[in-house]
């Protein structure tokens, strides 16, 4: 048995609606899924382990940082209008318009490359933010998503970084 | 008529004990009416609570007083010198040309806003969250004079907890507790062991109907209780055994009540707490086997692959395993297996990338005994199953 990759998956649907996503991956057996529902959780996650893939959703929760909760107030109260995921990539790709800055602390290893986006927005919303952070794996979720998306959107990452 | 007479002193001892009646009566009956009975019972049982309850009815005193001190037949003959003692109401009686019969009606509509100010106040005070104050001001004065918390507030908290209904409530209590817990730990006396308490309180009010939100903080709050130990160098301690076990039992509690969401977020944070300590790796790995062991039961395969792949990350450096270190992971295997179809398949899928010493039979042998040993019969039976019909 091989030893397994470590994906982070930030959505605060993950153990709910989405949860038949999670399915694919667990049963190919090469990964460990993390779980992180929020933007507080999703960078807690990433400043203790080391991850080989990140899938982020757009509209997520602030969790309970006073930054991230200070930064979702600021922008709108409600998912949909604080599109939190575009922040937290600003931040942990460590790019000059990031809100919320990690400093010494944002993990180095964190990269373009690695990241891919899973989320209900369509691609023109995106495009501006998808060409300054240079993500390439980007799907969108919907009624009609495939229970395999995750699998293979995280295959795809790998590919990436072959 | 004189102005103390007879007559005149009994009808104020009457007006006094009237009025001292209302005081003590009055605030009590709002409080069977306003207060709901959980918080009663910590009231009853917290002397110090009882604090707004003297100050009302010292309060009532100084009313029944001023009251009998208004309708004195002295004032009434001489209201105008009255005017000079320096009472303001009096001033105001006089101002506004008022008899001695609008006096007292007056001084009934004081005692009706007054009353009225009781029943707003004892409503604030005797709120759900105004109480927990309470108790956490008084449990961290303890923390820091002795380092360790009073078991006795910590179950009445556990008690708002448990029945504080669910969502902002639960939550509440338990960001107290986990406030507690922050004050043990950063506590010069704390050696890694004073948590237990503070664990068993969030467990039990979880375990009480559980909802997502309020058992999702209550993991939360676990797991920055580990966080902590892990920087305090007590990764492996009393109460991370203590907060294992806890999620061990959320963990079968969730899967009973084939609650996937809660039981998937259990898995995530013993993955948590087990990772980067090894001593922990027993009692992790027997939470796994176990939830995942009653998943299957409840037919929740999700969670039941989610906590074999638990156990596979976790068994993983420990290659080749040990019969120690495969106590839980077979005894999972086992019951995958013992289900024919797919879920055979999946086991079969996970047994042979796993290497063991001196051999799987052996170590299959030895787990059987170990589960029959622990009493685990029915895991023991499955486990003879298993080494009937390996190839």
């Amino acid at each position: 048995m091989k030893q397994k990759r470590k994906i982070l998956w930030v959505e605060d649907e993950a153990r709910h609606d989405m949860v038949q996503l999670i399915a694919p991956v667990i049963m190919d057996g090469g990964y460990d899924i993390v779980v992180a529902e929020n933007a507080s959780d999703g960078i807690a996650q990433l400043l203790q382990y080391k991850f080989e893939a990140i899938i982020v959703d757009i509209r997520i929760p602030p969790g309970d940082d006073p930054a991230w909760i200070d930064l979702y107030e600021k922008s709108g109260k409600e998912k949909v209008a604080a599109r939190l995921g575009r922040h937290f990539l600003y931040t942990i790709l460590g790019n000059p318009n990031a809100k919320i800055n990690l400093g010494e602390k944002r993990p180095k290893w964190i990269t373009s490359e690695m990241i891919g986006l899973l989320t209900v927005e369509t691609d023109p919303e995106l495009a501006d933010d998808l060409k300054a952070l240079v993500l390439n794996v980007y799907y969108q979720k919907g009624a009609e998503t495939p229970e395999t998306i995750l699998l293979d959107i995280i295959k795809e990452i790998n590919d990436q970084n072959m | 008529m004189s102005c103390l007479d007879e007559s005149w002193a009994q009808v104020y001892f009457q007006v006094a004990i009237l009025i001292l009646l209302f005081g003590v009566g009055i605030p009590s009956l709002i409080l069977q009416t306003i207060v709901p009975e959980d918080l009663r019972r910590i009231i009853y049982r917290n002397w110090g609570l009882y604090r707004w309850g003297f100050i009302l009815i010292i309060g009532f005193i100084f009313i029944a007083i001023t009251f009998v001190w208004i309708i004195h037949p002295c004032s009434s003959k001489q209201i105008g010198s009255l005017t000079t003692t320096g009472l303001i109401i009096d001033q105001w009686f006089t101002k506004l040309g008022l008899n001695l019969d609008q006096s007292i009606a007056g001084v009934f509509i004081t005692i009706a806003i007054v009353m009225t100010g009781i029943v707003w106040v004892l409503y604030w005070f005797y709120r759900g969250d105004a109480i927990l104050n309470i108790l956490k001001r008084k449990c961290i004065a303890q923390i820091k004079r002795k380092g360790v918390p009073d078991e006795r507030i910590i179950k009445d908290i556990q008690y708002l907890g448990e029945r504080g209904g669910t969502g902002r409530d639960k939550i509440r209590v338990l960001r107290v507790l986990e406030s507690l817990a922050e004050n043990v730990q950063s506590h010069e006396y704390y050696d890694g062991n004073k948590l237990g308490n503070i664990v068993e309180a969030i467990e039990f009010i979880l375990r009480k109907e559980p909802d997502y939100l309020s058992f999702n903080s209550g993991l939360k709050r676990l797991k920055d209780i580990v966080e902590r130990l892990k920087s305090l160098n007590f990764a492996s301690s009393a109460d991370t055994g203590s907060v294992l076990r806890a999620l061990r039992r959320l963990g079968e509690i969730a899967c009973t009540l084939e609650e996937v969401n809660l039981a998937l977020g259990v898995l995530d944070t013993i993955k948590f707490v087990c990772e980067g300590s090894d001593e922990e790796y027993k009692d992790a790995g027997l939470a796994f086997f176990q939830i995942g062991a009653i998943a299957l039961q409840k037919k929740s395969y999700l969670v039941a692959v989610k906590g074999l792949t638990q156990l596979e990350t976790m068994t993983w450096p420990k290659q080749p395993l040990d019969a120690q270190s495969s106590v839980a992971y077979l005894g999972l295997i086992a019951h995958f297996w013992v289900r024919n179809g797919s879920a055979r398949k999946k086991a079969l899928s996970s047994l042979n990338g796993i290497e063991f010493k001196p051999s799987r039979l052996q170590c299959l042998y030895i787990a059987k005994e170990i589960h029959y040993e622990a009493a685990r019969f029915d895991t023991a039976d499955v486990l003879t199953k298993l080494i009937a019909g390996l190839p």
